[in-house]
């Protein structure tokens, strides 16, 4: 998956990606997020297309930059660094264009070609729906007639409004525990969007559920094969939460560098509050969380781990893992703010809000911690 | 925003009737047995707030979340007004001066009833009667009786009358609150002794109700250089020449109660109006802490309380596949470990409650004068002008604060400011751990702002940072119960 770059060449996408959102998110995202903006979104999203960030993943044959999850993840947290939401939308778009990747047949290129968004007029981004596990047979995909058509509504996923093409594993029902991958592409009749779940933070990227209605499916629009996506849907999986944790870091990254700011300017009981062993401890247990969020979500994508018992790296893990500290690290940080980091203006109480919703997406902690040890039994 | 709470089937928690205090904390029982109009009252006061909560508030708490995130300074006056019916606004006044006369523990009742549905909008119902406190515990009789009648007057033409405390500044939070820390604050405002009174000049941030307030108790120092010394508190009428209201901020949760930036530019209070003089400012924050502290503890009690009663909620009706959410073992443990926190904090809540009414300031309605007063004399005589004259007087003055200075020593302010920050912290967070754990048992779906449970973890987060930090809180905590031993 994507070429292998040196320690050089990652910090110098980075520093770009860096750059690119001190420049284009910094300056509107705090307004963006008080009216939920998405069309400021968009309007990022488009700028981002000149230092290549939707391709970034994406082979070079088909317009893309060809870089490595490894690199994708990196992206994340520097971005995630201004805003977490904008990040989000990358990170649903990055796992999106995975299977489509993975997947053979004339769907790879007719997909990733325009969402590469090297050379199109317009902008076409990705987003993800796994396969729903809560609702009974909220999504269904039958044949009629000889032609395979999918019902029903999809859990919340993000991206809504933008999303030129919507990934979409389901359960297959002749085949149990087996899911198929379709990609629907922006314009198929009987798709829409219901309305937006008015989540507490990520607020720039509109979730809400897919309502399809009798949608017909295009057989090359099948990703891999019918019936066979589970080891795809596994590694889109994957991928998504190794994103997502290194954007939580990212952001929380923020909320520690503002903490430590405020800290050295605030004076309160007879010092700067810095001096004080409490700020000091929680500062420190910030800077902890950091390090050891980044190093369990970097570590995804060594290909040469220790053979440690129960220790094989897992994105699902190390998404829960991180988000949780990321929490963590949000809440002291704001707590270090007294009064000011619960004012909008601060930016440090969205960044609660934010990883808060981060935590939940794909299934919230102690789901996955369940299911990591239920599917191995 | 219509079906709200459509979710709610199970016969639990705010939809359960009241008054279930005595089951809730059954040591509450024997008290009851000893003094049965002291619970009677508690139980009324709950079974009122919960119904006021139920059919008033839990309706359009999200539609006032939602009005105020796009204008800060949006307050549903109709929601006041219908709280001000029952007397909610008038909680801690005497019955017979036309309030509901609620006790500390009572009172409590009240703050977890409104609050575990709305803690923005329990604090516009019932924050207004901490101005009454403030003078309560001052237990100067003049000024008492002067608030008393005029938020009565006020209220009864339905006319809102709102208090706000002003002691934060833009450069002391902790500071304002604390002796040692207060020693080498850096004011951001401060008074100066003028002929006839004195001269507001400054800045107050983070005032709740600062922006409709009609009276404001600021905190102000004579002296820059030695605030400690000099802090002294007065009453300042908002309609005071060089009284003006900065921006009302936007905030992460509790949108419904407003939070004000007050500014004094040479604004002039007679002598009268000087509540505290200099050097007395601290002790009389240390008063008003030593008893809200606890109710701040509560508020968190109530918001997670909230959380937790939607998750229940919405498990119960969520089906995953053959089964509902609250079926899976998981989410009965985590329920279950989230109820016993909060039974263990409503015990410790109750408890300092009780303390108060026993301890503390509302002791004084157990003084024998004022227990005649209030049982035989005839109301109209209670707001007549020659009781009002009879309290104002000097000597009636001067003998009730020797009193009350005898019954509120500086032992007791700090034992209650110890207690209460013990409540405070354990209310606070447990709101933030509740109202986030609840999140990820409704996932991502239940999080949808319809469902009201991420509005709960919004609201909690200020609860750890008002009324003190946590840190300054457990920095109380540790002075008052191992200091002394040092």
């Amino acid at each position: 998956m994507g070429k292998m770059v040196s320690t050089e060449e990652l910090n110098e996408i980075m520093e770009v990606s860096r750059r690119f959102a001190v420049k284009e998110i910094h300056p509107g995202f705090l307004e963006a997020d008080l009216e939920s903006d998405t069309e400021w979104a968009n309007t990022v999203l488009v700028k981002s297309r000149e230092i290549g960030l939707p391709g970034l993943m994406i082979a070079e044959e088909f317009g893309g930059v060809g870089q490595s999850a490894l690199c994708g993840a990196l992206v994340m947290d520097a971005l995630a660094s201004e805003c977490a939401g904008l990040a989000s939308i990358l990170a649903h778009h990055f796992a999106g264009c995975l299977p489509l990747s993975l997947a053979g047949g004339t769907i790879k290129e007719r997909a990733l070609t325009p969402l590469a968004n090297s050379d199109s007029e317009t902008l076409a981004i990705a987003t993800l729906i796994g396969p729903s596990l809560q609702e009974p047979g909220s999504l269904q995909l039958v044949e009629k007639k000889g032609k395979l058509r999918l019902s029903g509504t999809s859990p919340a996923a993000g991206n809504t409004t933008f999303a030129t093409h919507v990934v979409v594993f389901i359960e297959d029902h002749e085949n149990k525990g087996e899911f198929t991958g379709i990609v629907v592409e922006e314009g198929t009749p009987g798709m829409t969007a219901g309305d937006s779940l008015g989540l507490p933070g990520l607020k720039v990227n509109p979730f809400a559920p897919l309502i399809f209605d009798d949608v017909e499916i295009d057989e090359e629009t099948i990703i891999g094969e019918r019936g066979k996506g589970r080891a795809i849907w596994e590694k889109t999986r994957n991928l998504l939460d190794s994103l997502l944790a290194a954007a939580a870091i990212g952001t929380a990254r923020s909320a520690y560098l503002k903490a430590h700011t405020y800290a050295q300017e605030r004076f309160q009981y007879g010092k700067f509050i810095i001096h004080h062993e409490e700020i000091q401890r929680m500062l420190g247990a910030m800077r902890l969380k950091l390090s050891v969020g980044t190093a369990a979500y970097t570590r995804l994508f060594d290909q040469d781990v220790l053979k440690l018992p129960a220790s094989f790296p897992d994105a699902g893990l190390a998404k829960v893992y991180c988000t949780e500290s990321a929490l963590e690290i949000a809440l002291d940080a704001i707590q270090v703010h007294g009064g000011y980091g619960y004012m909008h203006e601060y930016g440090v109480e969205k960044i609660m809000r934010d990883v808060k919703v981060l935590q939940l997406i794909g299934g919230s902690s102690p789901k996955v911690l369940i299911s990591s040890i239920a599917r191995e039994i | 925003m219509e079906g709200m709470m459509d979710y709610f089937h199970l016969d639990y928690g705010v939809l359960a009737d009241a008054p279930d205090l005595v089951e809730a904390v059954p040591a509450l029982g024997k008290l009851k047995a000893h003094c049965p109009e002291y619970i009677k009252k508690a139980e009324e006061d709950q079974k009122l707030a919960r119904r006021f909560a139920r059919e008033e508030i839990l309706p359009r708490f999200l539609d006032i979340d939602a009005k105020c995130s796009k204008d800060p300074t949006y307050i549903d006056w109709d929601l006041w007004r219908k709280a001000n019916k029952e007397r909610l606004t008038l909680a801690f006044i005497p019955e017979k001066l036309g309030g509901l006369g609620s006790t500390s523990l009572s009172a409590i009742c009240l703050m977890e009833e409104l609050a575990g549905v709305c803690m923005a909008s329990a604090a516009n119902i019932l924050f207004n009667n901490f101005g009454l406190l403030g003078a309560m515990v001052e237990c100067r009789p003049g000024i008492l009786m002067k608030i008393i009648r005029e938020m009565v007057d006020a209220q009864r033409r339905e006319k809102p009358l709102f208090w706000a405390w002003a002691i934060t500044e833009p450069s002391a939070g902790t500071d304002a609150e604390d002796a040692h820390a207060m020693a080498s604050m850096k004011p951001s405002a401060h008074a100066e002794k003028v002929k006839g009174g004195y001269r507001l000049n400054g800045r107050k941030c983070f005032i709740t109700n600062g922006s409709i307030a009609d009276y404001v108790i600021a905190t102000l120092c004579l002296d820059r250089s030695s605030p400690l010394e000099s802090m002294a508190t007065f009453i300042v009428p908002a309609a005071s020449q060089g009284f003006s209201v900065g921006k009302v901020e936007r905030k992460c949760g509790q949108k419904a109660s407003q939070t004000a930036e007050l500014i004094f530019e040479d604004l002039f209070v007679p002598e009268e109006n000087l509540w505290e003089p200099p050097g007395r400012g601290l002790r009389h924050t240390r008063e008003i802490l030593s008893t809200t502290r606890g109710y701040v503890g509560v508020a968190g009690l109530a918001i997670a309380r909230s959380a937790l009663e939607r998750c229940v909620q919405y498990a119960y009706q969520k089906r995953i596949k053959e089964h509902r959410l609250i079926d899976e073992e998981w989410v009965q443990m985590a329920i279950a470990d989230m109820i016993k926190d909060i039974k263990t904090v409503r015990a410790a809540c109750l408890n300092f409650a009780i303390a108060v009414d026993s301890q503390h300031v509302r002791q004084i309605y157990d003084a024998l004068p004022v227990k005649i007063s209030l049982k035989y004399l005839p109301e109209r005589f209670l707001v007549s002008d020659t009781l009002f004259r009879l309290a104002g007087s000097r000597a009636f003055g001067n003998m009730t604060q020797n009193y009350k200075s005898k019954l509120i020593t500086d032992e007791v302010v700090e034992k209650f400011v110890k207690e209460g920050s013990a409540v405070k912290v354990a209310g606070t967070n447990l709101a933030m751990q509740v109202t986030s754990r609840v999140l990820d048992i409704v996932g991502l779906e239940g999080t949808a702002y319809r469902y009201g449970m991420e509005k709960c973890f919004r609201d909690a987060k200020v609860t750890q940072i008002y009324e003190g930090s946590n840190q300054a809180n457990l920095l109380d905590l540790f002075h008052g119960e191992i200091g002394p031993k040092l």
